[in-house]
Order: structure tokens, then C-alpha cells, then sequence
């Protein structure tokens, strides 16, 4: 919103402020002042405000809105131009609400216009606000609807065929706007039409059909408000925003119409001579009615945290064009009418603080009650997770979450379809990640292209699917690092390392049958926890500079759901005899097997004379079965003891 | 030979051995069954009673000196070659120097105020992406077609009901219908708005979000919090303005500022000449919120804040687009620490 300071002024003659404390004072009561520009207009110098006006300040969208304000904050008398009554005549125009969209209409047919230039004032006035000036009687439409935020729209009556109606559009697929633009519609707009033509999308933009020209000597001036979300929704749907558009698309009240109108016909009369030709038409099927609110005057000084004297409270509504009944408590404070944003206690003590000056309200620290910590596991687990991997070496990158199509085609390997957006700005990236590898492989992409060296990078971040028609998201952690022969093997011991630090202590890897396209799929494994896929590990297909790139991934829910579920017993022991150690072989199908086997030992053994097993060799054997070293190491029982249990467990009595 | 003339003949000798080998020969050869100084210890024995007071305490001292001198020399025949087995396998450390790994630094900045927040007793939640518009907009008092959508533009994956959440406040809406209050609690997290990507905007970005629920809590509980939390980031000279700012989830609703760190108020291209930089929103939570959350607006009132994660985070660490923050342009250092205390 852009308004002069002389146009304040004007508007509140008692006013001594500078520019400078007027932007202050708006900017601090909810207006916020974006710039302030010095500027020369009518000759004189002045200063040009660009306010910033939040939506549902419906009346500060014109001028008068603003002064209102400036006069409420100043505590100033408000002068308003006036209006004198014109007199009407008994035709009846022809004129048809055909809809429940339309909230008022106010018309009236105009006589004896004359095409006239607008006076250089007013062209400039409008300049400000680009609107180009066109002539007399269309520029005071819009320097009203400038001044009060009401917009009008003139007609040339005598184009009119039959009923001018107001409806929904249910059949017209395309019109042509007063600027020429064709514009396709696809029904459910407001239209204003007669018999024969489309004469404007309502509350937005009017077609050429019966725009005034030159010649025009008879006009149908409207005035209306509508159903502001129908306005709202149009204008967003056909891309059209206008002046009128965005004055109509607001909550403006209904009860203030009468004076932009009056105001409207009483400027015609006077700088074009028109005559009122016909009765006022007036479709007004729910007039507003006058808004009262209890206010307990205590809320104030409650929802502040400081004490506001009654009287104050009182002396600040009223500033603001409130009636005060404080006879009684509660108060009852009716709402002045141009203000359709209030319906309750709590606005009304936004009105008196706001007013009063945040500023003024004390900040100091609270001594809040103290409440039960609700930190949800994973958030905490996630942050000692990030603190293992950096001081691994571990760089945590964040990477977009929404991908292109032919990355997470090639590197999802999870049992869900793709999430997509439908009306995404930027076309390439439609898609929300299916796995933080699609991220961790684009990353790679982007630091091979800088030959960035040491690529060591892990993510914890959001990946999302949709299964079942349900979407999905799931917090996964990647690791992709780059490196020689061995890369594959270090980052299992990192995979593994993080894994039984974070408290998992059976992890079982398989080969994967399907892995993700961008992985080799000879080097790929899955990962597996109470026989539930935990996540991947895979070499990727693609090098880095030379170096082989793994990369692993791990469902951290599921990760912190098992965390959830298991005992944790401390590592500490007491140790008073030597540890024994002892080998034996075992011959078994695969690793699966062997993880299996050594759990069961593990059990046999017992946690208290079991300080470790291991597996110290694989040796594929002829018959494709694997025989495997195990290393046991006994702890609290004498030689003799322990080599009698690696007998037993092991089975080689 | 006399005594002291084998133990002078043995000392030359001993220092020339340089083995196991050669002192066990030496050995024998003076002290051995038919060693030199053996063999005169025996001879005693048939030397007459005086003669053998004389002569025997001088053999015997002999004999003790020789042993210690062979043991002196063993002594340092192993220390000799333990010097040269450790020479031999002594391990050399490399030049190569140990890559640091790194937070990212919105972790970073999320972190410094979870760290702040939670000394004063806040819990930490967060909460899904893929939201619903009741969650994002209704509960929130943005009801549909409300003007204030337009602030923010939704990525919908099924409109109008499944969206991307653009602000951390559904985490508010969802905290408010799942938990019990009195509470306190912090949301950082990911938003998304459908806008195009420049320097200085992503459709990508971070908030963090405050609750604050209670029976009683004020607009000078929440400016209180809000200057602590600028303060414990700023300094505690940092100059902060409450404004009364439009938010329909708030009522009064606040917008935070905080006096321009560059020009420090008197304008510059940094705050658009204004002297004072926005910071968030934030307010009174309004008491439709909470009723639509099923609590009494009687018995409980609230207030909540949200920031903007992503240009803090740029100021602290000197990126200049916001585009470096999410993808491949952010590098780090390999070996460059960061004092994160």
C-alpha cells in the first residue's frame, strides 16, 4: 500500500508528526513502513509510505484506512471530505442478482456526461498507484476507489441489452478484458452479462463491451462488494490481479459502501455535471448489523504481563472509533464499522496494546512453570548420532528433498512408489527423495564437478513413498564415502561400528538380490535386524575421480523402535582370573548360518562367562559350504573350566 | 696369574664379546668347571691351613667379581640388542593428516538454540513433512480460502488435502491435539514453499518454532523469552523492538525485530533502510487455536514464536546464498576444527 503524507495530512489536518514518526507509529501498531521515499507530486515536495498492510486489515487498504489509523494513534479528529444528498429519479433499472455471491450492490444511472480530461492532480494521484488515467469520470471512480478502498465500475447504459444480471458462470468459456487479453474460463466466476454480452468478470476486470467512451452520455455506475474468497479465488485462477481485485478480495464492510458511493456520485455531479437518472438500486439482502463485545477490562493487563489502567483501556478504544459502555463488566465496546477483522474479547485488547505500544510492555524472563520433557527418543538419539559420525570424520551434508524422476528411479530400493507434487514451480525436481541415497549421490555429483577430495558425507533426513495410497515419511541416515579397494569393507565397519554403539548387537548382512540400479549390483547387501531390512550397503556403479564410492543407508525409526525394545546391560565387568581364549571351527552354509550358530552359543555360554566371540577366518570349502574360525574368549573360569565349555558349546566333545 | 691380573685379562675380554655366544665361551673359560678362576678356587683345597686363610678370601672375591662382571656384560648385551629389535621395529607415523568430520551448519544453529531452550526446561519435538491441510492452515486458524494462504505458497501432493507443510506451526497444531498441556516446547524443522529459487530465496528452507502452554502466561512472558534468546545469540547488548504484526494463529500477534546489526538503526541496504531487521512472528496463541485443539481457552492460554533458520545460520557462517545451504556448493574444510563450544 502506498500513500503520501500529504494525503494523510489532508485527511488529518491537526497532524504535526514528521514522515518519520508517522512511519514509526504505524509500523509499530501493525503497519509496517517499508520505505520511505522522498518525491515531488502537485508541485510540492512530499513523502511517498509503502506500507506493508497485513490481510485482514480490509479498511487499511485506502487511504482513509491509513489516516484513520494515524489519527486513532495521534489522537487526532479525522476530515473526511463530505457529501451532500442528490436527488434521484423514479426509473427503476434494469437489474437482476441471479446470486448469493454478491453481499451488496449499490447503482444508479447518470445523465448528461460529458467526456472530460482529468485535472494533472489526479493524473498524478493515480500515477502513484499505476493507474493510468483515462478520463474524467473513470479517474474519480478510482481516485474513490483509492481514497476509501471501494471500487466502482462505470457503465455505458446505453449498450445495455435487456437485465444487467449478476451470476455464476456455468456456460461462457472465453471472454475479452477491457485491455484486449482473451481470457478462457471454466465456470463457477462471477459475471456481470445482459442479454447479449459478458460486460465484466465481477470485482475483477471489465470486458470492452460497454466500457464508456468518449461519446458515452449516459452511465450505470456499480458499486458493489462480493463474497471476497470467490473474488479471491478468480483472481488466483485466471491470473488476474487488478486494483479492483485487490480491494474486493478483502473483507471490506458492507456498511461503508454508502459513503464511497455517495462520495463517488457527489464528485461526478460536481467536476462532470452528470444527473442521477434513475432510483438507487440496492441489493443489500443481509445489511451488516453493529458488532458489540463483552471485554472484561482485567484481560488487558492479564494478556500484557503489565498493569494498563481501565481508563486507559477506555481512552485507547475510543482513539480507535470504539463505543465504550463501561457501566457495567464486562464492558461492552461496539466495533466501528468500517473494521470487519474483530470478533472477540482477546482483538479488542490487540486494539488497546497495540495502540498502548508493545514496546512499552515489559521483556523480562519467565519464571514458567516447570513441565514434563516430551523430547521424543529419536530426537535425542539423532544428535548423538551426528556427534559419532563427525568425530569419525563424518561431514553431514543437508541436500534437497525434492529430486528429479531419474534419481529416485535410480536409487530407490525401498517397496514404496514415488510421492509427487503436483504444482511444483520448478519442473525438473516434482519429486520427494524415496531414499537419502538419491540425495548422497547428487551431492557426490556436485562435489565431483568442484573435485572436492575426501568424500566422507552422511545425511539424517526425511525420505517419503506412498504405499497403500497412504503417503509416507520415514527418517533414514546415509553414509556415501569415496576411496580405495577396501572402501566397501570400511564403511560395513563404520555401518557396523555406529550400530552396536548405538546399541545393536546382532546385525546380520545379506547379499541383496535387487539393489538400486546406480549400485553394482555384485557388491550390494542388505542389512538386517530381528530379520527386519534395516537399510543397505552398496558399491556404487559410478567412481569418484578415480576412487570406488559406497554407500549404506538405515531406517532410523526402525532403528530407535528396536533401540526401544531392548535391555541395555551395562559392558562393565569385574575381572579376577585370566581370559581364556580358544578356537574352533565351525562348518556352516553361509553367513546367515553363522550368525544364527553364534548366537546360540552365545546363549549357551551365558553372558556372565563369555567376554568374546569372534570370527577370525572364512574358508569357502569345496562343497560351497564356509568353514569358519571362531575365536571364544572365557572369562572367570580357570583353563580347565573354560576348554570343557568350548567342548561343550561348540560341540566337539 | 693373579688374581687381579684374570680379572683385568677378563674385563678386556668381556668388551670385545659381542653375543650370547661369546660370553657364555668367556664363561667357561674362567668360570666353568675348568675355568681359570674356577680351577684356583679349587686348588685351595690342597693348600695348607694358613696359606688357604691368605689365599682363599682373595680367590673367592675373585671368583663373585667375575661373575658380576659377566653379569654387567649380559646386562648390557641385552639392552644392546632390545635397542636394535626395537630399531628394527619401531613404526614411523605418517604426515598424512586426520580428516575432521563436520556439522552442517544448520545443525549447527539448531543446536546453539535447543542448547538455550532447553536449560529453560523446553522439550524438543518435531513432526511430519507431508501434512494436511487441516494441520497445516485449519487448526492454525487459516481456515480455506483464508487471505492469508497467499503468504504462503503450498506444494500440494493431492490438493487440497495433502500438502507439504510450509511452516513448523503444524507441529504446534499437532502438538496441541496429541499432548496434554502444561507444556514447553521447541520445533525445528524443514518447510517448503512453492517459490522460485534465487540467492535469497529456496523453496527449501528451516523454521523453528516455540509453545509455550500454560495457565497463565502474558505478552511480557513471551518478549522476556524472545530477548534471551537474541541475546544469548547476539549478545547482550542486542537491541530488540516488539511490533504488533498480523498472524492469524496469534491474537495479539507479534512481529520481533532486531535493530540492524550492520547500520545499527540508521539504515542501510541490509534492512532496506529501515534500521531494524525482521526476525519471525510470533504472539498470543489465538484462542480459536485452542479450542479447535479441544482445551479451554479459559484455562489455558499460550504463546508461540517462529523463526527463519537459514539466514542466521548464513550470517554465522558468511554465505552469502541461500542456495549453498542445501546441496553441493557447501563445503568444508578437511582439516579445519570448528570450536563449537
Amino acid at each position: 500500500m502506498k500513500i503520501l503524507y500529504n494525503q494523510i495530512k489532508q485527511l488529518v489536518p491537526g497532524l504535526v508528526a514528521t514522515p518519520a514518526e508517522v512511519g514509526e507509529a504505524l509500523t509499530m501498531t501493525g503497519i509496517m513502513q517499508e520505505s520511505l521515499t522522498a518525491v515531488n507530486y502537485n508541485g510540492q515536495p512530499d513523502t511517498l509510505f509503502s506500507l506493508e498492510v497485513r490481510q485482514n486489515r480490509a479498511d487499511c487498504f485506502s487511504v482513509l484506512g491509513i489516516a484513520r489509523e494515524v489519527a486513532a494513534y495521534f489522537n487526532l479528529p479525522l476530515k473526511l471530505p463530505t457529501t451532500k444528498a442528490w436527488q434521484s429519479t423514479d426509473f427503476v433499472l434494469p437489474i437482476r442478482i441471479d446470486t448469493d455471491q454478491v453481499r451488496r450492490v449499490r447503482a444508479v444511472k447518470l445523465a448528461k456526461a460529458v467526456a472530460k480530461p482529468s485535472p494533472q492532480w489526479l493524473v498524478d494521484y493515480l500515477a502513484f498507484y499505476d493507474i493510468k488515467s483515462v478520463n474524467l469520470a473513470v479517474d474519480l471512480s478510482n481516485y474513490v476507489m483509492v481514497l476509501t478502498g471501494y471500487a466502482s465500475h462505470l457503465i455505458d447504459y446505453d449498450r445495455l441489452d435487456g437485465d444487467m444480471v449478476w451470476s455464476i458462470n456455468n456456460k461462457v468459456t472465453k471472454v475479452t478484458t477491457l485491455d484486449g487479453s482473451q481470457i478462457d474460463l471454466t465456470g463457477g466466476e462471477l459475471l456481470i452479462s445482459d442479454r447479449r454480452e459478458i460486460i465484466a468478470l465481477a470485482g475483477i476486470v471489465g470486458t470492452s463491451y460497454a466500457a464508456i467512451k468518449p461519446e458515452t452520455a449516459n452511465i450505470l455506475l456499480e458499486m458493489a462488494a462480493y463474497n471476497h474468497s470467490l473474488v479471491r479465488q478468480n483472481s488466483r485462477r485466471l491470473h488476474i490481479v487488478t486494483e479492483a481485485s485487490n480491494k474486493l478480495e478483502k473483507d471490506l464492510s458492507l456498511a461503508g459502501l454508502d459513503y464511497a458511493f455517495d462520495l463517488l456520485i457527489n464528485l461526478l455531479i460536481d467536476q462532470i455535471g452528470v444527473q442521477v437518472a434513475s432510483q438507487l438500486f440496492e441489493h443489500y439482502p443481509n445489511p451488516a448489523q453493529s458488532l458489540d463485545i463483552k471485554l472484561d477490562p482485567q484481560l488487558v493487563s492479564q494478556m500484557a504481563g503489565v498493569v494498563i489502567g481501565q481508563e486507559q483501556s477506555r481512552q485507547l478504544l475510543q482513539q480507535l472509533g470504539f463505543t465504550v459502555n463501561d457501566q457495567q463488566t464486562p464492558w461492552i465496546v461496539t466495533v466501528p464499522i468500517w473494521r470487519t477483522d474483530l470478533e472477540m474479547a482477546q482483538d479488542l485488547v490487540e486494539e488497546i496494546l497495540r495502540l498502548y505500544r508493545f514496546d512499552k510492555i515489559p521483556a523480562i524472563l519467565p519464571n514458567l512453570t516447570i513441565t514434563p520433557e516430551i523430547t521424543l527418543p529419536l530426537i535425542k538419539a539423532k544428535e548423538r548420532w551426528r556427534d559419532w559420525l563427525v568425530a569419525q570424520g563424518w561431514d553431514e551434508v543437508l541436500s534437497w528433498t525434492m529430486v528429479t524422476r531419474a534419481n529416485n528411479q535410480a536409487t530407490n530400493y525401498l517397496p514404496w512408489s514415488i510421492a509427487s507434487t503436483q504444482n511444483a514451480i520448478n519442473e525438473d525436481y516434482p519429486d520427494l527423495r524415496q531414499t537419502i541415497l538419491a540425495s548422497l549421490v547428487e551431492q557426490s555429483r556436485e562435489y565431483l564437478k568442484k573435485q572436492v577430495p575426501d568424500l566422507q558425507i552422511f545425511e539424517i533426513g526425511k525420505v517419503f513413498g506412498r504405499l497403500d495410497d497412504n503417503y509416507q515419511e520415514a527418517e533414514h541416515l546415509g553414509w556415501l564415502l569415496a576411496g580405495s579397494d577396501s572402501v566397501v569393507e570400511q564403511l560395513r565397519q563404520t555401518v557396523t561400528g555406529f550400530l552396536a554403539w548405538a546399541g545393536v548387537d546382532q546385525l546380520v548382512w545379506s547379499k541383496l538380490e535387487v539393489g538400486p540400479t546406480v549400485a553394482n549390483p555384485y557388491a550390494a547387501w542388505q542389512i538386517l535386524l530381528d530379520s527386519q531390512p534395516l537399510g543397505i550397503l552398496v558399491q556404487l556403479a559410478d567412481d569418484y575421480n578415480g576412487q570406488i564410492m559406497a554407500a549404506a543407508e538405515i531406517d532410523a525409526n526402525l532403528l530407535i523402535n528396536h533401540l526401544m525394545t531392548i535391555d541395555s546391560t551395562p559392558a562393565t565387568v569385574e575381572l579376577t582370573q585370566k581370559l581364556v581364549s580358544l578356537d574352533a571351527n565351525l562348518e556352516l552354509d553361509n553367513r546367515q548360518a553363522l550368525t544364527a550358530e553364534l548366537a546360540e552359543i552365545s546363549a549357551k555360554v551365558g553372558y556372565e562367562g563369555l567376554w568374546s566371540l569372534s570370527v577370525v577366518d572364512e574358508f569357502a570349502l569345496p562343497n560351497g559350504r564356509y568353514r569358519y574360525t571362531v575365536r571364544a574368549v572365557y572369562k572367570e573360569l580357570d583353563d580347565q573350566s573354560a576348554k570343557k565349555l568350548h567342548l561343550q558349546v561348540f560341540g566337539l566333545n | 696369574m693373579l688374581p687381579n691380573e684374570l680379572l683385568d685379562q677378563l674385563r678386556s675380554e668381556l668388551t670385545a664379546i659381542a653375543d650370547e655366544a661369546g660370553l657364555s665361551a668367556v664363561w667357561q673359560k674362567y668360570l666353568g668347571k675348568q675355568g681359570l678362576i674356577k680351577q684356583q678356587v679349587k686348588a685351595l683345597s690342597a693348600l695348607a691351613i694358613e696359606e688357604k686363610r691368605q689365599q682363599g678370601p682373595v680367590w673367592q672375591a675373585a671368583q663373585q667379581s667375575a661373575q658380576e662382571l659377566l653379569d654387567s656384560r649380559a646386562a648390557e648385551l641385552v639392552a644392546i640388542s632390545r635397542q636394535a629389535a626395537c630399531q628394527t621395529e619401531a613404526q614411523e607415523i605418517s604426515l598424512k593428516p586426520v580428516k575432521l568430520g563436520h556439522l552442517h551448519p544448520i545443525t549447527q544453529t539448531i543446536r546453539q538454540l535447543n542448547d538455550l531452550f532447553i536449560k529453560m526446561g523446553y522439550s524438543v519435538m518435531e513432526d511430519r513433512e507431508i501434512e494436511t491441510d487441516e494441520f497445516c492452515f485449519q487448526r492454525l486458524n487459516v481456515p480455506m480460502d483464508h487471505p492469508a494462504r497467499d503468504m504462503q505458497d503450498t506444494f500440494y501432493l493431492q490438493e487440497p488435502n495433502i500438502l507439504l507443510r510450509t511452516q513448523t506451526s503444524s507441529v504446534e497444531a499437532r502438538l496441541l491435539a496429541n499432548y496434554k498441556p502444561p507444556f514447553k516446547v521447541v520445533c525445528p524443522g524443514r518447510v517448503y514453499r512453492n517459490e522460485t529459487v534465487n540467492k535469497s530465496n529456496h523453496f527449501i528452507f528451516h523454521h523453528y518454532q516455540g509453545i509455550v502452554v500454560m495457565e497463565k502466561v502474558s505478552l511480557a512472558d513471551l518478549f522476556g523469552t524472545f530477548t534471551a534468546l537474541f541475546q544469548s545469540i547476539y549478545g547482550p547488548e542486542v537491541k530488540i523492538r516488539f511490533r504488533n504484526k498480523y498472524y492469524p494463529e496469534v491474537e495479539p500477534g507479534v512481529g520481533p525485530d532486531m535493530q540492524c546489526f550492520n547500520c545499527q538503526g540508521s539504515g542501510c541496504s541490509i534492512c532496506k533502510g529501515v534500521g531494524w531487521i525482521e526476525m519471525g512472528g510470533a504472539g498470543l496463541i489465538h484462542p480459536k487455536v485452542l479450542t479447535m485443539a479441544g482445551l479451554d481457552p479459559e484455562q489455558w492460554q499460550g504463546f508461540a514464536f517462529g523463526l527463519g533458520l537459514d539466514r542466521w545460520a548464513m550470517a554465522h557462517h558468511n554465505i552469502t546464498d541461500i542456495r549453498t545451504l542445501l546441496g553441493g556448493n557447501l563445503g568444508y574444510k578437511p582439516y579445519h576444527h570448528e570450536n563449537t563450544l
